[in-house]
């Protein structure tokens, strides 16, 4: 019978022993280096590994190099266990040539045979993670990230093109690569061209340069197009879009693209759940309750226009927030928001979302800035609080970073 | 530059609205707030010496917009919170519906010391200042504001 251990336990064992085993092949500034990029890297697509927290206390009584914040425990046990996955899967990847075969087997023996049990029942089986890993070092070669980036553009190319007209398929594919690349710089290194001598025909030329890019950056964007391209079809057909891109993808290369961590069944979850005018509107009513209730209606709202008009700068999407500052007295009825924000990229909403809480709360004392978000918390139902958290806005993730400030 | 507390004078027989406005002064400043010991001191302590400001009391929302109604558009606006009939907040909000005062700088000038009222008073407004407070300071918190 395996005993009970909760997330706190595990993540402790686990960054104990990353850190033993990644000191004792190089030293511990590295470990320090190695083990902030990872967590950094993670961030995207787990936001709760913020709650293991890398620190230098080398020079302290409590010699540790990481603090894991309790309430780790909070975490499903699914998302927490594929983070962890990932989190020594990524410590691998940037632990480079420093990392073998053996790394893994070390990893696995100092962890004892207890906790690789409840791992292994969690779905982290360390001998087969030691056999993809070799698997994966033969991948590094064959799986190219401009291979990748081909595949999935012509494939997205053909479905547009079942809708649109070629050219407006490709004007659209060019757009959305071009939005994009504002956060995914080396989205630069993929263009549309037209063939010469082939008036009306494009071929997608790819720049070798994108191979460098790490592959969580290449999951993450490669979801983007896939998630932007739905979006500018508004797809309303009853096979959902992920299936369709599945499909016309073909088998051999869903394998690759789940292989790199494209995870299809959180894109159909978005494209399912999303409304982002219902979550943008719900979540502006709950900062706007709480500020008016200290204020009043008519200053609250006047205050949500000087703060998205200031976010705005950064996020040109927020147009379609409006607030009619001569009808500040009719409270938050003067704001109007356009079907337009259901098509923005979910991870840019939830970054402008949380931009604007930051904004309100920046001229909080700490512990008012942690009573605000709970309040916020406690204004929305647990739907919006979820889909919050899947467009990259945890709410109980900010507020431990408040604490960490 | 030293600091120091204005006298507080009662003075029943000042009128500190719509009594010509003398708008040669270079920042002519105007105060709401239903204290008229506070009015006072903002005026005396602000008017003194060289003559660079010229301050306009009024009690309350109404008079301030009834003053602002008829033409006047002050440097700079000092609001308090807690007023009746209409609070700061709201009077606020309706003077940056105006297109003619929007852009004009509001500080709050309040005895609310929570941190939330604080807090998000500093959202849009220029300044959140408590009471009691020193003129030397209101003073050097208008000249940087109107700086910027």
């Amino acid at each position: 019978m395996i005993p009970s251990v909760d997330n706190y336990q595990i993540a402790q064992n686990v960054m104990n022993t990353l850190v033993k085993k990644i000191t004792r092949r190089s030293n511990e500034d590295n470990a320090i280096k190695v083990l902030r990029t990872v967590i950094a890297n993670l961030e995207n697509h787990y936001d709760f590994i913020n709650y293991i927290q890398i620190v230098d206390n080398r020079y302290n009584d409590d010699f540790n190099l990481f603090r894991v914040d309790k309430n780790i425990n909070s975490v499903p046990s699914n998302f927490f266990y594929n983070a962890i996955n990932d989190l020594v899967k990524e410590t691998i990847v940037q632990l480079e040539h420093v990392a073998d075969y053996f790394f893994i087997r070390e990893y696995r023996d100092s962890l004892g045979s207890k906790n690789e049990k409840i791992l292994k029942e969690k779905g982290l089986n360390l001998d087969i993670l030691q056999s993809n890993y070799i698997l994966e070092r033969q991948h590094m070669v064959i799986i190219k990230n401009d291979e990748v980036y081909q595949h999935v553009i012509s494939t997205l190319l053909r479905i547009l093109n079942k809708q649109f007209t070629y050219e407006k398929a490709i004007i659209t594919m060019m757009s959305i690569l071009s939005n994009l690349s504002k956060r995914y710089d080396f989205l630069n290194f993929i263009s549309l061209a037209e063939i010469p001598d082939h008036k009306g025909s494009f071929e997608i030329i790819i720049y070798p340069d994108i191979n460098r890019v790490w592959s969580l950056q290449l999951r993450d964007s490669i979801q983007a197009i896939i998630e932007n391209t739905r979006k500018h079809m508004q797809w309303q057909q009853t096979i959902p879009f992920e299936r369709m891109f599945k499909k016309e993808v073909g088998v051999n290369q869903v394998l690759v693209l789940e292989r790199i961590g494209i995870d299809f069944n959180r894109l159909q979850y978005i494209s399912k759940k999303e409304n982002f005018k219902e979550i943008t509107d719900k979540t502006l009513y709950a900062i706007f309750i709480i500020v008016s209730r200290i204020t009043a209606e008519s200053y609250a709202i006047a205050s949500m226009d000087k703060i998205i008009q200031q976010v705005k700068k950064h996020y040109s999407f927020l147009e379609s927030l409006q607030i009619n500052s001569s009808q500040y007295n009719a409270g938050f009825n003067a704001l109007s928001i356009d079907e337009s924000i259901n098509n923005v990229d979910s991870k840019e909403l939830g970054h402008a979302l949380k931009e604007i809480i930051y904004y309100i709360s920046k001229n909080l004392s700490f512990q008012d800035k942690l009573q605000f978000i709970e309040l916020i918390k406690k204004n929305l139902d647990n739907d919006t609080l979820s889909a919050l958290e899947h467009i990259g806005l945890n709410l109980h993730i900010l507020e431990l970073k408040i604490k960490n400030i | 530059m030293s600091n120091y507390q204005i006298p507080l004078i009662r003075n029943e027989k000042i009128i500190y609205k719509n009594e010509g406005v003398d708008m040669s002064a270079n920042i002519q400043v105007l105060i709401v707030d239903d204290n008229k010991d506070i009015l006072f001191a903002v005026k005396y302590g602000l008017e003194q010496n060289d003559g660079q400001y010229k301050v306009e009391g009024v009690t309350n929302a109404v008079e301030c917009l009834d003053f602002i109604d008829k033409g006047y558009i002050p440097d700079i606006i000092i609001l308090d919170i807690m007023m009746p009939y209409k609070d700061g907040w709201e009077l606020f909000a309706e003077l940056k519906q105006k297109p003619n005062i929007k852009n004009i700088p509001i500080v709050f000038l309040t005895a609310k010391v929570d941190g939330f009222s604080k807090g998000f008073g500093a959202i849009s407004a220029q300044d959140y200042i408590t009471k009691p407070f020193e003129i030397e300071d209101l003073k050097n918190r208008i000249e940087l504001i109107l700086k910027r």
